[in-house]
């Protein structure tokens, strides 16, 4: 029975990477990737704001993960721990940037990198969402997309952000309220209604 | 669920499902690299391990000889077990980006637009200043709180004693959006950076007028030392030591293109933090890179007091690891700790090492007298 092309991709690169066997941590860490890298790429998108950096720093949140495997001390939390490391290594990736002087900072919280790849489908609304969320303070964009896209629970949201459910819901409170009057404001802007 | 609710959980749903398809291809090939990585660093694991076994067995026999233990209580490597608590995390207004201490009063500027004033007595913060705008860094002089605002390009001040008001009017310096670092020199000048308009500035701590500048190319980082201010010039490629005496620029000496994070000086070297985690040591009279050493994180920040060099640095956006280095060799002294932070600035003061943290929002404040 021929086989299709695609079907051999899969493998082929195993035996390409894979010609000694993974160490428990090894495929615990690619079982991580697989489950969690669209995720950590889209929280990291939405605070960096360029899909390009997004990538290389989920890399290097799973890579330094692997390198301090034993410092997580519950592993069964250790894709929240993940969502931790690409928060704060994105904010500290922003702050860096500033520092060198190739971002300013407040342009940096406006749309102004790369947007997301916007298609004839994603609709006018999505495109002002998202650009509102930009102008946010980092932590109120991780919040927001916490709660909003990762549907998590205000608990969740506390352990990952390492602070309390008091903090998160004031966080989420203050991020709403500046949507609403940003999204009202966009929306009586707009030409035609 | 309310309207708003539903239109932000539907439009970001909908964004995030155009990113993962735009992003299909490439997540194949980072997975295939990321396993080709893991790969990488499991066999260097093995090689690092069996390179610090034969630096520790020679460590020990030399210390026989000698009788002392040079790694006394060094903990850089072991992760297998958890570090405890390296001390009080003492909650700041949000983005902690700047840290100084004066006696038992801690200053912290925060990026989101806060001046946060700690008692260490007390270990908690005791007034919140929101002064607007993005503050990016910190100094004190004698009752007076110095800070830079990125936002508007302005070095402002506030009374230690009614900090609620700004002392005179902000200076202009010429640098918006842009880190500005500050610093007090001899008799209580302040200096501040400013990569835009390319030069050092030096600001009266009395009038808070400018008093003097100096020409630079795009400074990004500066320290005082006896008679001398250093600055990290070129974007960070170029050291160069302005001689107060003289009046002119008495040394530069080029110190590569790898992204610099701080920089502290003595009046024999100048110790330079590379974004990948090396440190430099530059001898200040000869401008030789005569040591060099790595620390376990990235971004370092760099602190001098009680006879060492303090590195901080972010191990992975979750934890961060506190150094004590030696100032001649830059060997660790003591203990090297681990603790949950994302480590911005670090400053020495009332017997303990205070850590800027941007993970939990806090100033970490690590007794130096326990290390």
């Amino acid at each position: 029975m021929p086989v299709e092309m695609s079907s051999w991709a899969p493998v082929v690169d195993q035996l390409r990477v894979g010609d000694k066997p993974q160490s428990a941590r090894e495929r615990e860490m690619s079982a991580l990737f697989e489950q969690h890298y669209d995720g950590l790429c889209d929280l990291a998108t939405m605070i960096l704001g360029d899909a390009a950096t997004a990538e290389e720093i989920v890399m290097e949140a799973l890579l330094k993960t692997f390198t301090g495997w034993g410092r997580i001390r519950d592993k069964s939390r250790a894709n929240f721990y993940l969502r931790r490391a690409v928060i704060n290594l994105s904010r500290s990736k922003i702050r860096r940037k500033i520092i060198e002087g190739r971002v300013n900072a407040m342009a940096h919280r406006r749309d102004e990198l790369r947007p997301p790849p916007w298609t004839v489908d994603t609709h006018e609304t999505a495109r002002e969402v998202w650009r509102a969320v930009r102008d946010l303070p980092t932590r109120q964009r991780a919040c927001i997309y916490l709660r909003y896209v990762e549907d998590l629970a205000e608990g969740d949201i506390a352990e990952i952000m390492d602070c309390s459910v008091g903090t998160v819901r004031s966080q989420l409170s203050r991020a709403r309220a500046k949507l609403e009057a940003r999204l009202a404001s966009d929306e009586a802007a707009r030409p035609f209604r | 669920m309310n309207d708003l609710d539903r239109r932000l959980s539907e439009s970001l749903k909908s964004v995030s499902e155009a990113l993962r398809e735009s992003r299909a291809e490439r997540a194949l090939d980072a997975h295939a690299q990321f396993r080709r990585r893991l790969r990488r660093r499991r066999v260097t694991r093995f090689a690092s391990l069996a390179t610090a076994t034969a630096v520790v067995a020679a460590a020990a026999a030399i210390a026989a000889t000698q009788g002392r233990d040079l790694f006394e209580g060094t903990k850089r490597g072991d992760r297998s077990v958890p570090a405890p608590p390296a001390g009080t995390y003492i909650r700041v207004g949000d983005e902690p980006v700047g840290v100084s201490v004066e006696g038992t009063t801690v200053w912290v500027a925060s990026s989101e637009g806060t001046i946060t004033r700690v008692n260490s007595a007390t270990n908690r913060s005791s007034l919140v200043i929101n002064v607007g705008g993005e503050p990016s860094d910190i100094a004190l002089t004698d009752g007076t709180v110095w800070y830079s605002d990125s936002a508007d390009g302005t070095i402002k001040r506030l009374s230690m004693d009614a900090p609620e008001n700004f002392v005179g009017t902000p200076l202009s310096i010429g640098s918006q959006g842009v880190h500005i670092d500050v610093d007090v020199g001899t008799k209580g000048v302040v200096w501040a950076t400013s990569p835009d308009f390319g030069a050092l500035v030096a600001i009266d701590p009395e009038t808070g007028e400018q008093i003097r500048q100096l020409l630079v190319s795009s400074p990004v980082e500066l320290a005082i030392a006896p008679g001398a201010i250093w600055a990290l010039t070129d974007g960070g490629n170029t050291l160069i030591r302005y001689d107060f005496e003289s009046g002119e620029t008495a040394l530069t000496v080029p110190v590569g293109e790898d992204m610099k994070t701080d920089m502290a000086a003595t009046g024999d070297a100048v110790y330079i933090a590379e974004a990948g985690g090396n440190i430099l040591r530059v001898n200040a009279a000869t401008g030789e890179i005569d040591q060099q050493a790595t620390v376990g994180g990235i971004n370092p920040e760099l602190a001098l007091g009680k006879g060492a060099l303090w590195v901080t640095s972010d191990l992975d956006g979750v934890d961060a690891e506190l150094a004590r280095l030696d100032l001649a060799v830059l060997s660790p002294l003591g203990e090297t700790r681990t603790f949950v932070g994302a480590p911005t600035d670090v400053a020495i003061g009332d017997d303990s090492v205070w850590v800027a943290d941007t993970g939990r929002e806090t100033v970490v404040r690590v007794e130096s007298s326990r290390r």
